[in-house]
């Protein structure tokens, strides 16, 4: 199977990560590419489906306070957040909450992350004004001003907040042990119980799931082409992210771990591989006929295919992770 | 006054007692602030007879409205504002400053010990926006005071009560941000608790309309509450001398949505 043909590897569609990497510009850790904090955060192998209809906010179907200060915890970074993913404005308390936080995350020179700034999807605030009662705003669909009383009642009406607290040296050996962990732990253990998940499945899971909802037509146009492009996305990365590592990691000894590394990116090359035919078949936004019998099936024979090979690709970082391990164990004894 | 009571038992207790029907202990709340209120209203009319005569409605408002204080140790602010209120009514029927001081700009005390010379100048200023502004703050409070009484007393819930006196606060701003219709609506639903088919009947209008006369109040009353927080907020900041603005580079997050509306 061809490799991702994609080339440009410079933003991603996945805003919180490209967020996130606006955000580290400000820090010491600016070196980090967009591939790296793809990487190791662990986004680049993440994947969640609703199995009745593929909805459309899918991907951000996971507990954004824990699982975003765990991803930046990797980073190396503390983190603070606030707020509440329940669809419920702010009170005023929680509103001075989190003006409270922004001021002091951009009187320390860092941009905050937050949520549904201009369109429900994650976004940045880098500047405010007391005097005019703005907030200075960029997300992937505007640069521009939001009143701070605006916060949290937007599209969606709820409040997410995320700065970055304090910054410790962290070397990129102990990044992508941890950024293992988190990607296999992603792929085998369900966030969240049946019953609070709302049809919602996570990792190796979550592909199950997306063929359920083409088994049963059921796939929303528009939110299937969302969520496709994401995935998409995390997985270019993926490729990306392990041949870096198969070539740049040129340490005495890496050898085995750059052979599977570099077997791990044949395994999700072909998972984006099959990806980007389904985005193909399936353009962001109207989304194409999901719900057509030649469509569907072929889209669920493209999910198989790329649930075996992420399957593989999944054992293989297993390994990864085992050698870093015994690596760290050896240098303990 | 307080001084002279041998063994004085605090307002709290009074007005409780007030409440429950007592009428000696009204008695004694008047006399320990009637000085102080008849002070307060000279200062505004500055005419004695004129100020005996409000203090006397102010305390029989007070004596009627007794329910709507939710905070009982508050009774001596409480009646200065009655007084105020009554004052500024009086003034405006046509005393000695006759009809350029206006009615009500309640708003406008934030401050209890604004000189109250510079607040009737404030208000004359004021007074041509809101000279057709009739409408009663401390009828709303009252009635607003009882249904929070009633439903304490119901839910036996402090925090029930605390968060309906954050309303009544709440109330003052309100009046700014609601059109008279919406005000109309706003008191028959929330305070007279009437079926929005009643308040349609009432106001010759459709059901449709009422629901959205209802629901824009809400909107309105939420946000000038936030707006207010946010007005304190800064107001801290600004206290605490932190900076005023602040703005960074701006982030690399590439604007690639495309509109497809």
């Amino acid at each position: 199977m061809a490799g991702s043909p994609r080339s440009d590897f410079t933003w991603s569609r996945n805003t919180d990560t490209e967020s996130i990497y606006s955000m580290i510009q400000y820090t010491d850790k600016k070196g980090l590419s967009h591939t790296d904090v793809m990487g190791f955060t662990a986004h680049a192998f993440r994947i969640i489906i609703d199995r009745e209809e593929v909805e459309v906010g899918s991907y951000s179907f996971f507990d954004w306070q824990l699982r975003h200060a765990e991803a930046l915890r990797n980073l190396g970074y503390i983190v603070r957040t606030t707020g509440r993913q329940n669809h419920i404005a702010p009170t005023p308390e929680e509103l001075e909450t989190a003006l409270e936080m922004i001021q002091t995350s951009l009187d320390a020179g860092i941009p905050a992350l937050s949520w549904d700034l201009f369109i429900p999807e994650w976004g940045v605030i880098y500047g405010y004004d007391d005097e005019t009662r703005m907030l200075q705003c960029r997300d992937v669909r505007r640069d521009g001003e939001l009143p701070y009383e605006k916060l949290g009642r937007g599209e969606v009406t709820e409040l997410y907040l995320l700065t970055i607290m304090d910054s410790k040296p962290i070397d990129r050996r102990t990044m992508l042990r941890g950024a293992l962990k988190l990607a296999l732990e992603h792929a085998h253990v369900q966030q969240f119980h049946e019953n609070e998940s709302a049809g919602h499945y996570n990792g190796l899971a979550a592909f199950d799931a997306w063929i359920h909802a083409f088994e049963r037509r059921a796939a929303s146009p528009f939110g299937n082409a969302v969520n496709t492009g994401k995935v998409c996305d995390a997985r270019e990365f993926a490729v990306q992210f392990l041949q870096e590592l198969a070539s740049g990691w040129k340490e005495h000894g890496d050898e085995p771990l750059r052979q599977l590394a570099c077997q791990a990116a044949d395994q999700y090359a072909i998972v984006a591989g099959n990806l980007s035919m389904m985005r193909d078949m399936f353009p962001f936004p109207h989304g194409g006929e999901p719900g057509n019998d030649a469509e569907a099936n072929r889209a669920i024979s493209l999910l198989r295919e790329a649930k075996e090979a992420e399957t593989e690709g999944v054992a293989l970082l297993a390994r990864m992770l085992e050698l870093l391990e015994q690596e760290a164990k050896d240098s303990m004894s | 006054m307080l001084q002279a009571e041998k063994q004085p038992k605090p307002d709290q207790e009074l007005v409780a007692r007030a409440r429950e029907g007592d009428p000696d202990a009204f008695g004694e709340l008047v006399r320990r602030h009637r000085a102080r209120a008849i002070g307060v209203a000279q200062t505004l009319t500055r005419d004695s007879h004129m100020a005996e005569d409000i203090v006397q409605e102010a305390l029989v408002k007070a004596f009627l409205k007794l329910g709507s204080l939710v905070d009982e140790r508050r009774f001596a602010p409480w009646l200065s504002r009655i007084v105020r209120n009554e004052a500024y009514m009086k003034l405006r029927r046509g005393g000695p400053h006759g009809k350029e001081l206006p009615f009500t700009v309640w708003t406008g005390f934030p401050n209890r010990r604004t000189a109250p010379t510079n607040a009737c100048h404030a208000m004359a200023v004021l007074s041509a926006h809101r000279e057709k502004e009739h409408w009663d703050i401390d009828d709303v409070l009252f009635r607003l005071g009882l249904s929070t009484l009633e439903s304490a007393r119901q839910a036996s819930d402090p925090t029930s009560a605390l968060l309906r006196k954050e309303l009544i606060d709440g109330i003052r701003s309100l009046l700014h941000c609601l059109t008279s219709r919406e005000k109309n609506v706003f008191e028959r639903f929330f305070l007279d608790q009437l079926p929005p088919q009643d308040i349609a009947a009432l106001l010759d209008t459709s059901v449709a309309s009422i629901y959205n006369s209802i629901s824009r109040a809400r909107m309105k009353v939420q946000h000038e509450r936030l707006r207010v927080h946010v007005s304190m907020y800064i107001e801290k900041r600004r206290a605490l001398g932190k900076l005023k603005r602040k703005l960074l580079a701006p982030p690399c997050v590439r604007i690639a949505w495309k509109d497809d509306e």
